[in-house]
């Protein structure tokens, strides 16, 4: 009886969570029933199936939870099912035009994403429940490293290219985004090292003519993390990636430092760069160009940016209705676009309510840095928080014609085995830093 | 030790359940849907047609016919595009553009005679129309690649010498393409002035040097055909075919030594050029030296031959003595 | 405090006054309102910041900036999308609408590719003009005498005598061109009356060509053709007439043979011809007796007794045997080696009539295997081998060439499979008699003989003697020597020998009254138990002319089915009244 008990107190601890899955359930339900009734109404097992599955699996980790009693974030979950599930529902939408439009090679995507999804889920699980010490990440920060260096290494001498950058590897039944692998890696990596000089603050500050210079334990890293991303922006031409790095790396350096102008002066450093490359890269200045005005060549280099503004154009206040637009016209809508053909299809409403969803996970995230245990797991948090909140700002802004395009995936949306693995295991990392009554063995 | 239990029995359920799916997923996830016009972005347009035939500025209304013509146009419905296509140039016959995109969709849905009448209207109206010529010159290339109807060739000759002129900075490519079809028409007087055109505005235009060369040699003003290639091949010393028309010529000449040191080049920089193993074949016979003839008419087995080169093949084998 | 609440009222209006008034900029003026955006944020940003406090940490602190700016990062995204879907919706739909050159066209494409001229490996316009040689007036084909086996009337070929397509073969739109109208297409269209170059130069500019085409002269005696016919009749199997100084190919018959005028579709075809034709092409292909096989050049057969020549001339050309009365013994048995059965005659007690010892001569007359197995066994095999090497035959594993005939296809012969096969002492006396691994074609046994009969000098076999191109003769065939097989001496031995065959052995019926002939009967055995009926013959013996290969599948004995042919084909060819 008293185990009952005990149960149903933990249980309702953890109401909010199962009341936010289960809201983020019904519209996903809703938005497959809509996408069903438009393509003749007939209800097959097989979606049944896979809707009952998801809410299956993403109920019973929030149950696990709950039973646990650990005590850990509730928003963050429901947010990351309630993407994921649109994701699903755009891959599935999405498949026959792409299948029509542009070849058979993009049939399999829908069922592809829900494998993918799935997959993250369990990823999501294992990070969460198999008992093992977060200070495991900051024992073997070397083993990181090293693991980091090597991904980056194998993708520069095995990588397929696709597009003209060479940024998967291929591992047979699929292709491996090291990008992907490398963003956690980075954030680990770089929890580590912040906190370990964490106390060297306001020392060592030298000057260089007219210059004060940060100390030399910020400077390095700076500069070195500056080069690493010009590098990546030269060798590999992933801009996207460059700036998502840049920008993580700038999080993390502010909130050890305190020092905004440091990220300030990073950031200038990053656009001094971008400039500098501009006049000597092609695909730099092509970018840029496209940016600046597509209007002027909206067949060439302006073709992506005029499509995608003329979709959310189209979609308006309220939209075409999921499965009534023609969100295809835009190359690459199920990726980088996807963000776009939702824009067209649910209209400025659902842009709105995604970019809130995207908004209110950040803050969660960073509520969970504040909150966190101590120095390094506050860094950890920040760093996945802002990996995932500024991959979708970069890419919701870049479609959306506020900066410049950089090819890069809306985290949880876009289709995509790596990167919906890696933001799913984030998750489960925030999840586990969140948990405020963990017993102190597994810290 | 028992919520430990509970802990393990929660992870083996999430770690099936994907399992179960993928044995669901025995049907395709998407059915294969047929093809479908989208209409959201039409009702969009449909509203402003709407709104502009509520005004009755005639002008704008034909505007926004015209719009949504190309929203059609753009969403491969041609049969809608050209009917508004149709009612704005009701309203506005002075509209160039309209007529030219009317074209494209008849060409698109390849009534080709119907286009190339909104081509000449749409050039009618506006004689600088230069995308108008390039769609049309697009259409009559894939019209004559197949079948050289003279017409045709001769609206298309007329075309590159109309953008030759609207164009000046691409006059000497444009005069190029007009002399190539020229000569193809067999009217080697109007060639010869395009290139000499082309070559006018661009000295360096190897390709004009080289079908001026053709010209010439087919002329049978050996000479000039000569100096034409060396100047092409000062410019251009790895255009393997311009070696081998050079041999040709010097072998017309007589000059059967150079004639094999030009389609030893050739076959330098381009080892699987049948052409110039059959005449270097040639040359060597006709030397005496049956051995290296012999050697590239083995060289031959190797290579895709079509009738014409198969019949010189034969030509030289027959030559070479044996059947 | 009010003053400070006061100051936040106004920058937080003038945020707001800024960014409404701005999304109305048109969309070309997107530069200006990103700018305003950003100013509109900062300002935002200013009474945001009092927000954040000052308690906590640093690090707290610095997180509380992470979350102000998070806002006002997606806060942005939300004003770009209001003015993206709606402020600006309707000017976005009519600017892609106004540009008027639709999407769908190919990419306007660089219609100036401004390629390094240093870097071009390729000029012009690669255009070619296709050299069309008229095959309306194509050349006719005649024999010897100037009797018509092919021309073209009315565009249609014509095959006036139908019962040479092993020979000529046809030309058909619907199966292409096989045997002499393939092999000297080049002269029958024309073309080798062109220089290669002239079709070069009309394909390069188009200019015109002008070929003559050619008639072929065959070397074919279309009365000894129709002779060897006749005398064949319909029995399958095969006749080789060769002029013996030449190597010329005077008559070649095959059967079961075809019509190749059944495959060549009349100018124009209807759907019943085309019907007819196909039909004809399939009844030919489905029958079991293979009448598209010139059996003459390319069936292979066992050669039986017929071999004895080639043993015999080998053992005197080597000097294994001094001379054609040197001693040789006819046992009934002769065993070669343990384990394999002796080598047995096709009669007992054949020693009375070769004599008992023997000689060459008789042994050959009588076709003693026990007698020829002991020479081949003294010859060795790497004698004998070089020996059938000269008589131009092969190794099945070690293929050395082509066939000594280029007219129309042909066989290669094979003496066995591979030469360890031969090194065995039974199976070296076996082939040297005429069983064992050995195949041959008529042709190649016709050959045998006109070399043995020629001075021992083998001369390719040719069909074709010349192709005249009005008066130009632009092709004419000289008979060529392959090789001497073996001496002259041996020649008239041999020919000796193969007389005495006619006059006291096997060989007997085929004496024509007036006219010396040299012969040799083989027969065969085959897995069928019918042996085929082979014979070899040259004549006259004086001054040997022609030299004949005769076999009739499952004919029996060589004395009894190919014997009379070779006969009735001599009789014609020396013009005498068998």
């Amino acid at each position: 009886m008293a185990t009952i008990a005990r149960l149903r107190a933990r249980l309702g601890g953890r109401t909010l969570e199962l009341e936010l899955l289960i809201t983020a359930f019904l519209f996903i339900t809703i938005c497959l029933a809509a996408l069903i009734a438009g393509a003749g109404g007939r209800v097959r097992w097989v979606d049944l199936t896979i809707i009952g599955a998801f809410a299956g699996l993403f109920l019973t980790i929030s149950l696990a939870l709950a039973l646990r009693d650990w005590g850990e974030e509730q928003m963050v979950l429901p947010i990351a099912a309630l993407l994921a599930g649109i994701g699903m529902i755009m891959a599935r939408r999405l498949e026959p035009d792409l299948v029509q439009r542009y070849g058979e090679v993009y049939g399999g995507i829908a069922l592809k994403q829900v494998i993918w999804i799935f997959g993250g889920a369990v990823l999501l699980a294992l990070v969460s429940f198999v008992p093992w010490r977060l200070q495991w990440l900051k024992h073997y920060r070397y083993t990181w490293l090293l693991l980091g260096l090597a991904l980056v290494g194998a993708t520069a001498v095995f990588g397929v290219e696709r597009n003209g950058a060479r940024l998967w590897l291929s591992l047979g039944f699929f292709q491996l985004q090291p990008v992907e692998m490398l963003k956690v890696l980075l954030v680990i990596y770089l929890a580590t090292y912040l906190d370990d000089h964490r106390a060297l603050i306001g020392r060592g500050v030298y000057w260089l003519g007219p210059l004060k210079l940060p100390p030399l334990p910020y400077l390095a890293p700076i500069v070195i993390m500056w080069g690493a991303t010009i590098g990546l922006i030269i060798v590999q031409k992933d801009l996207g990636a460059a700036l998502l790095f840049f920008v993580i790396f700038l999080a993390m350096l502010y909130v050890v430092s305190g020092r905004a102008r440091y990220a300030a002066a990073g950031l200038f450093a990053f656009a001094l760069g971008a400039a500098a490359l501009y006049p000597l890269f092609g695909h730099v200045r092509v970018r840029l160009n496209a940016w600046l005005d597509p209007w002027s060549d909206p067949f060439g280099i302006g073709f992506q940016m005029v499509r995608a503004l003329h979709a959310l154009a189209a979609g308006g206040w309220a939209g075409a209705g999921i499965g009534a637009g023609d969100p295809t016209t835009v190359p690459e809508s199920h990726t980088d676009f996807v963000f776009v053909a939702i824009g067209e299809e649910l209209g400025l409403a659902g842009t709105l309510a995604l970019t809130a969803c995207y908004a209110l996970f950040a803050l969660k995230g960073y509520l969970i840095a504040i909150r966190a245990r101590d120095g390094f797991q506050q860094l950890l948090a920040v760093g996945l928080t802002t990996a995932i909140a500024a991959q979708a700002f970069i890419i919701m802004a870049g479609t959306t014609h506020l900066i410049p395009l950089t090819g890069i995936t809306l985290p949880f949306i876009s289709y995509g085995g790596s990167s919906t693995l890696i933001n799913f295991a984030m998750v489960g990392l925030l999840l586990r830093i969140s948990a405020s009554r963990k017993p102190p063995r597994t810290l | 030790m028992k919520r430990g239990a509970i802990e393990q029995r929660w992870q083996g359920l999430a770690l099936i359940a994907p399992l179960i799916i993928l044995a669901a997923c025995t049907e395709p996830l998407v059915e294969p849907r047929a093809p479908r016009t989208p209409t959201a972005v039409i009702d969009r347009y449909n509203a402003i047609v709407a709104t502009a035939e509520a005004g009755d500025d005639l002008l704008e209304r034909a505007k926004a016919y015209y719009d949504r013509g190309n929203i059609w146009f753009d969403q491969q419905n041609y049969t809608e595009a050209i009917a508004d296509y149709d009612r704005a140039l009701a309203l506005d016959p002075s509209m160039s553009r309209a007529f030219h995109n009317r074209g494209l969709a008849y060409a698109m849905l390849k009534e080709y005679d119907a286009a190339l009448r909104d081509y000449a209207l749409a050039i009618r109206l506006d004689p600088a129309y230069r995308r108008a010529y390039e769609n049309r010159v697009r259409l009559l290339e894939q019209l004559t690649a197949s079948t050289p109807d003279e017409t045709l060739l001769q609206q298309l000759a007329d075309d590159y010498g109309s953008l030759a002129q609207l164009i000046p900075e691409a006059e000497a490519p444009y005069r190029y393409r007009q002399g190539v079809i020229l000569a193809r028409l067999g009217d080697r007087t109007a060639a010869r002035e395009a290139f000499d055109a082309a070559l006018r505005a661009r000295p360096q235009h190897v390709d004009a040097l080289y079908e001026r060369a053709l010209l010439h040699y087919a002329g049978g003003d050996l000479n000039a055909a000569l100096a034409d290639l060396d100047a092409a091949l000062r410019l251009s010393p790895r255009a393997a075919n311009a070696y081998y028309v050079r041999g040709l010529i010097r072998r017309a000449q007589g000059d059967t030594r150079s004639a094999i040191a030009d389609f030893g080049q050739a076959l330098l920089l381009q080892p699987a050029y049948p052409e110039a193993l059959i005449a270097r074949a040639t040359a060597y016979a006709e030397q005496g030296n049956t051995t290296a003839a012999q050697a590239d008419l083995q060289r031959l087995d190797n290579l895709q031959l079509d009738p014409t080169l198969q019949q010189a093949r034969e030509a030289l084998r027959a030559r070479l003595g044996a059947p | 405090m009010p003053d400070r609440f006061r100051t936040r009222i106004a920058w937080f209006a003038g945020a707001l006054g800024i960014l409404i008034l701005s999304s109305g900029l048109m969309i070309a003026s997107v530069t200006q309102w990103r700018l305003h955006l950003l100013a509109g944020l900062w300002l935002l940003s200013l009474p945001a910041r009092r927000l954040i406090g000052q308690h906590g940490t640093t690090a707290d602190h610095s997180v509380r900036g992470l979350m102000l700016v998070a806002t006002l990062g997606f806060a942005a995204i939300g004003l770009q999308l209001a003015r993206n879907q709606v402020t600006q919706s309707e000017a976005t739909l009519r600017a892609v609408a106004s540009l008027a050159q639709p999407v769908a066209v190919e990419q306007p494409q660089p219609i100036f590719p401004e390629t390094d001229p240093a870097e071009r490996t390729s000029l012009g316009s690669a255009r070619t003009y296709p050299v069309v040689i008229n095959v309306g007036t194509r050349g006719r084909i005649v024999d010897r005498n100037g009797v018509v086996l092919a021309e073209t009337v009315d565009g249609r070929r014509t095959y006036p005598n139908p019962a040479l397509g092993h020979l000529i073969g046809f030309q058909s739109r619907l199966y292409g061109t096989t045997g002499l109208e393939a092999r000297f297409d080049a002269q029958l269209s024309g073309v080798a009356t062109l220089s290669p170059t002239t079709i070069l130069e009309a394909r390069l500019l188009g200019s015109a060509v002008e070929q003559v085409p050619a008639d072929l002269t065959l070397t074919l005696d279309s009365r000894l053709q129709a002779a060897a016919q006749q005398a064949l009749g319909e029995r399958a199997g095969a006749v080789v007439l060769l002029d013996v100084p030449t190597g010329a190919i005077l008559a070649m018959v095959t059967y079961p043979r075809f019509d190749p005028n059944q495959l060549v579709l009349p100018e124009p075809a209807t759907q019943a011809d085309v019907d007819r034709v196909q039909a004809a092409w399939a009844e030919l292909n489905a029958r079991s007796d293979a009448p598209l096989l010139n059996r003459a050049t390319q069936g292979r057969y066992p050669p039986g007794s017929v071999i004895k020549t080639l043993t015999a001339a080998a053992a005197l050309d080597s000097g294994v045997l001094a001379d054609p009365s040197a001693t040789v013994t006819c046992p009934n048995l002769l065993p070669t080696e343990a384990g394999a059965p002796p080598v047995r005659n096709a009669v007992d007690n054949l020693f009375r009539r070769t004599g008992d010892p023997s000689d060459l001569v008789r042994v050959y007359a009588f076709s003693c295997n026990t007698a020829f197995a002991q020479i081949g066994l003294s010859l060795g095999a790497d004698r004998f081998l070089e020996y059938a090497r000269r008589f131009g035959l092969q190794m099945t594993d070690t293929r050395a060439g082509p066939p000594d005939l280029r007219d129309i296809p042909a066989e290669v012969g094979t003496i066995a499979n591979e030469a360890s096969f031969l090194q065995r002492p039974a199976a070296l006396a076996d082939t040297a008699f005429g069983q064992g691994q050995a195949l041959v074609t008529p042709l190649d046994m016709a050959q045998m003989a006109a070399s043995v009969a020629n001075e021992g000098r083998l001369m390719r076999p040719y069909l074709v003697a010349e192709a005249r191109a009005g008066e130009r003769v632009i092709y004419r065939a000289q008979p060529e020597t392959l090789r001497q097989v073996v001496s002259p001496e041996t020649s008239r031995r041999m020919l000796d020998i193969m007389r005495t065959s006619v006059e006291i052995g096997y060989a007997q019926p085929i004496a024509l009254p007036g006219i010396n002939i040299g012969a040799k009967t083989g027969t065969a055995e085959t897995p069928r138990g019918v042996p085929h009926s082979w014979i070899v013959a040259v004549a006259p013996v004086e001054q040997p002319r022609y030299a004949i290969a005769v076999i009739v599948e499952y004919g029996g004995e060589g004395s009894r089915s190919a014997l009379p042919v070779a006969r009735e084909v001599l009789a014609a060819a020396l013009e005498v009244t068998p």
